[in-house]
């Protein structure tokens, strides 16, 4: 069961990956395969809309979803499978070698407790003999790495504003120096230019660190912005994937055509006065539509659309997407 | 022509913990022309939002005067209702503006309830929600808002306002709580009602994106005040003001441009910068351009009015732009 | 033409009122915790209303039952034996019922209407009439219950119209407080805002929009404030400072602890109040849960 030989072997390696919420009328399929590779210090960016899946494939990476929901496939982290883990392992490996920044996180900081208390709490639960003077080194490194003054460590989170607590907790997440940073909707409540103070750290951190980010929000341009590669997602699953320049530019995928002209270039005459946009709605993943889940949307769908069930194919070099209309070039 | 909406000098405050007043709004001074589309661009805490809010009526300004088609905005009584059938409000969170116990039809209804808008209330309502692509309408009157979708909603709220036949319509970042998929129908609705019913739109946005997708012209906000104005394509194709240069050139969508990223955040409305509210933050002013034009002492102690700027039609607040030197 | 505008119009809402209510009942009769708590109740009422078919109030009295055995258990003197007089518990049972209930129900009818009226006022108005509304509230809030009950009790005069009145005005500062807090959120939501935008009147906002999002909570504060106004009644009358002539579960209680009913094993005296107590109980509260469910969409949301 072992995948054809890689160049880099992958930090990451995601396999048929599924996941199954229970819901009273039963199961709710949120992500319902997805295979996908992160190499050592590669951003990869996963985009999407509200319902496709992405939280919670970013979640099932670290088996962060609620008891009684059907995982099943592989997340292979540097060959081990997570999924396998037995849980005194599992904690080991959250932190050290994979954390995640959470949407909406910027409530996720005790209020009661120092910044610099709660780094430490992180460093010491994984590594309990460091002394206290390394300890402390630490985390005014950590602080200073993430652009916030050592001395700020004494400080209690209200002191803080926005950005400045986003950048405590990615602080928090490098904590144990982990090798796979997950950013979950890292920027989504920062204003414009917060969020690009933020993404242009997660860039030199990522380059700095040699971190692998995945890099998961329903910001197509900025994924776009600070990714080398994307997959976007649709219905629980990668409807495309390939380098992002090309993938932003000129998308093979008719969602991922239409999600790229929600975005509008500004300057370009092609969007001005011309909002563009989808009919309909994202499907509940509870009633997904037959077929190709995307064709009810669809402005190009064909007339086999409602019954081909159509994966991934490719579509260029390093590209793929998941149209029956996409001729293997 | 006398524009539909002019706003002369408002301010407005909160009062907040410590004896202390949160100015949101510092002295704007805007119109709104029938039939135009104007976005009022700026991040959170520049006081959009309240301006937003004072103009339908739901602030009052503390000073400064707000006209509607010439006369002075009616504070109570009949007039102030009649005030209210011409300018309406679409909010950003549509789950939110919809009663949660009330159903499509009723939410719709209620304004032509209020207004007693003559006609058949039944064919009123089934008008404005297939106007706003709500259709068959029949099918959507006895459904609860937690039975409809985000976009479905936002449709809901724009059909009610639009019910009661204003004339300037504020919309609240109308699309910021939807599915990016889901915008463009939005917007293409709110366009497609200018064109019909020549209605005019004050849409509040974060987004520069969406201005160069609806708007006519785009006024820029900073801490309570208008920094820059100007038709859509003056503006974004050539900002003039420092701020909104920086604004334009950290959104991914701007293509091409060097990222200007500004250090730090917006100050806190309570303790708003003597001179230009903005030096503290100012590239011009840090990278000692200002000191070289000699306006550094200026930028530090004269509050900049909106003036023609240097090589561009817009107006912008800011000393390095003006055309002329000005008289200390 | 507008007459006919308005009565079609009218004709509508009560059209949408019927199926509103229609479906609630639907959603009720889902809920089986609920069926079994209004069943209780259903009971609880039937024995209440149907005392004088059931039971002859002469029996309540001592005089007349002379000729009967005292403490005869059930077997001697079905369906339910006597007491230490010889009177049937029965009769007690039946005829207290109604004394319980209808103390519990009107002392909650006053705790809920002054809560609801200060709370909303306090919360709708706000300012300083609003805050000083509170303080009064805090004021009857921070007072104990038992000593004000047993002062207010032994000044009034011990009838039930007074226990009632003592029961009533000092339960209803806490539904009050949570009133007032409901309604200050309210005050703040976006459709509050989109109906002054549209230019509501106060009494609008407070009809449509206030009024019917505070009603599921004063709702649930009904059903949570019956079962301890019962429980009150029971407490005074347990301390003897209920109706003396007049039976009700607690004052079988108290007399059947004061014959000595416990030492004597004479469990058909104090168990029939005691599990007539604790049923109804928590027979409003299962309603007021199932209830709760119900009229608000949010939870309906939820549970779908």
């Amino acid at each position: 069961m072992s995948a054809a030989p890689r160049p880099a072997a992958p930090l990451l390696a995601v396999r048929g990956l599924a996941v199954t919420y229970a819901g009273s009328g039963g199961g709710v399929p949120a992500v319902r395969g997805v295979s996908l590779d992160l190499a050592p210090g590669e951003t990869l960016g996963l985009a999407g809309e509200s319902g496709c899946g992405k939280s919670t494939l970013a979640g099932a990476i670290l088996r962060l979803l609620p008891r009684g929901t059907a995982v099943t496939g592989e997340v292979l982290l540097d060959g081990e499978d997570v999924l396998a883990m037995r849980p005194g392992r599992l904690r080991a490996v959250r932190w050290t070698e994979a954390s995640i920044v959470l949407q909406g996180a910027l409530h996720s900081l005790n209020p009661v407790q120092r910044i610099g208390a709660q780094i430490v709490e992180a460093i010491e639960l994984h590594e309990p003999r460091l002394g206290r003077g390394a300890v402390r080194a630490r985390v005014a490194e950590l602080l200073e790495l993430v652009g916030i003054p050592a001395d700020r460590a004494s400080d209690y989170p209200h002191r803080l504003s926005g950005g400045q607590r986003q950048r405590v907790l990615i602080a928090l997440a490098l904590a144990c120096r982990p090798r796979l940073l997950i950013a979950d909707e890292p920027t989504t409540a920062l204003d414009v230019m917060v969020q690009a103070q933020v993404l242009r750290l997660l860039a030199r951190l990522q380059e700095e660190l040699g971190l692998a980010v995945l890099f998961v929000t329903h910001d197509l341009s900025t994924l776009a912005a600070v990714c080398r590669r994307i997959a976007v997602m649709y219905a629980g699953r990668i409807v495309e994937e390939g380098p992002s320049d090309e993938v932003f530019r000129a998308p093979a995928h008719p969602y991922t055509r239409a999600l790229a002209a929600a975005f509008p270039v500004i300057g370009d005459p092609a969007f001005r006065r011309h909002p563009s946009g989808l009919p309909g709605d994202p499907p509940d993943p509870r009633e997904l539509p037959s077929g190709c889940p995307f064709h009810p949307r669809c402005p190009l769908a064909q007339p086999e659309c409602p019954d081909v069930d159509v994966r991934l194919r490719p579509a260029g070099a390093g590209r793929a997407a998941a149209c029956v209309l996409v001729e293997p070039a | 022509m006398t524009p539909l909406l002019e706003l002369r000098g408002v301010e407005v405050g909160f009062p907040v913990r410590g004896g202390r007043v949160a100015r949101a709004v510092d002295g704007v001074d805007l119109t709104v022309e029938p039939g135009e589309v104007l976005a009022l661009v700026g991040e959170s805490g520049c006081g959009k939002t309240t301006l937003a809010r004072t103009i339908v009526g739901l602030e009052r300004p503390d000073a400064g005067e707000v006209r509607f088609e010439g006369e002075p905005v009616a504070r109570r009584g009949g007039a102030l209702r009649a005030f209210r059938r011409r300018v309406q409000m679409v909010f950003q969170d549509p789950a939110g503006a919809l009663n949660p116990r009330q159903t499509i039809y009723e939410a719709v209804a209620e304004g032509l309830r209020i207004q007693k808008t003559p006609g058949n209330e039944e064919e009123l309502v089934a008008q404005a929600l297939s106007r706003a692509g709500l259709r068959p309408p029949e099918r959507f009157f006895r459904l609860y808002p937690y039975e409809i979708s985000g976009g479905q909603r936002q449709r809901v709220v724009i059909a009610g306002a639009m019910a009661v036949g204003p004339s300037l319509l504020v919309a609240d970042e109308p699309v910021s709580s939807l599915d990016a998929s889901v915008r463009g129908e939005i917007l293409e609705l709110m366009l497609g009602l200018v064109r019909e019913t020549g209605v005019s739109i004050l849409v509040v946005t974060h987004d520069l994106g969406l201005a160069w997708n609806v708007a006519d012209r785009v006024a820029v906000m900073y801490l309570g005040r208008i920094v820059e104005i100007g038709t859509t394509e003056e503006l974004l194709g050539d900002p003039k003001h420092p701020y909104t240069a920086a604004l334009l050139s950290v959104v991914p969508e701007a293509g091409g441009r060097e990222p200007l990223i500004l250090s730090g955040e917006t100050p806190d409305p309570t303790r708003i910068p003597s001179g230009c509210r903005f030096h503290p933050r100012c590239p011009l002013y840090a990278s000692g351009e200002a000191a070289r034009l000699g306006i550094e002492e200026r930028c530090r102690g004269e509050d900049p009015a909106l003036a023609p700027a240097r090589g561009g039609p817009q107006l912008a607040a800011c000393h390095a732009t003006a055309l002329t030197e000005a008289a200390a | 033409m507008r007459g006919a505008v308005a009565t079609s119009a009218t004709r509508v809402a009560w059209a949408r009122r019927r199926r509103a209510v229609a479906g609630a009942w639907g959603d009720y009769r889902r809920s089986r915790t609920g069926m079994v708590g209004l069943a209780v109740l259903v009971l609880a009422g039937l024995v209440a209303l149907g005392a004088p078919l059931l039971a002859d109030e002469a029996e309540l009295r001592a005089v007349n039952a002379i000729d009967n055995p005292s403490w005869a258990p059930p077997s001697e003197f079905p369906p339910l034996g006597t007491d230490n007089l010889g009177r049937s518990v029965w009769a007690q049972f039946v005829w207290g019922s109604r004394i319980s209930l209808l103390v519990g129900l009107a002392a909650t009818v006053i705790a809920i209407v002054i809560g609801t009226v200060v709370g909303v006022s306090a919360g709708f108005v706000g300012g300083r009439f609003g805050g000083l509304l509170m303080r009064g509230t805090e004021w009857f809030l921070v007072i104990p219950f038992l000593p004000l009950a047993i002062v207010l009790a032994a000044v009034l005069g011990p009838s039930i119209e007074n226990i009632i009145l003592v029961i009533g005005i000092t339960s209803w500062p806490g539904t009050a407080r949570l009133i007032r807090a409901q309604v200050l959120t309210l005050k703040e939501r976006l459709y509050v805002d989109r109906s002054r935008a549209f230019g509501a009147s106060n009494r609008h906002l407070m009809g449509r929009h206030i009024l019917p999002n505070v009603m599921p909570l004063v709702l649930a504060n009904t059903t949570l404030t019956v079962p301890i106004a019962i429980l009150s009644e029971t407490t005074l009358s347990f301390l003897g400072l209920g109706d003396p002539s007049r039976a009700s579960w607690g004052k079988m209680l108290e007399e059947a602890f004061h014959a000595g009913a416990i030492t004597r094993e004479a469990w058909w005296y104090f168990l029939p109040p005691g599990l007539g107590i604790m049923l109804v109980v928590l027979a409003f509260t299962l309603c007021g849960q199932a209830l709760e469910a119900i009229l608000d969409p949010r939870l309906r949301e939820r549970r779908s």
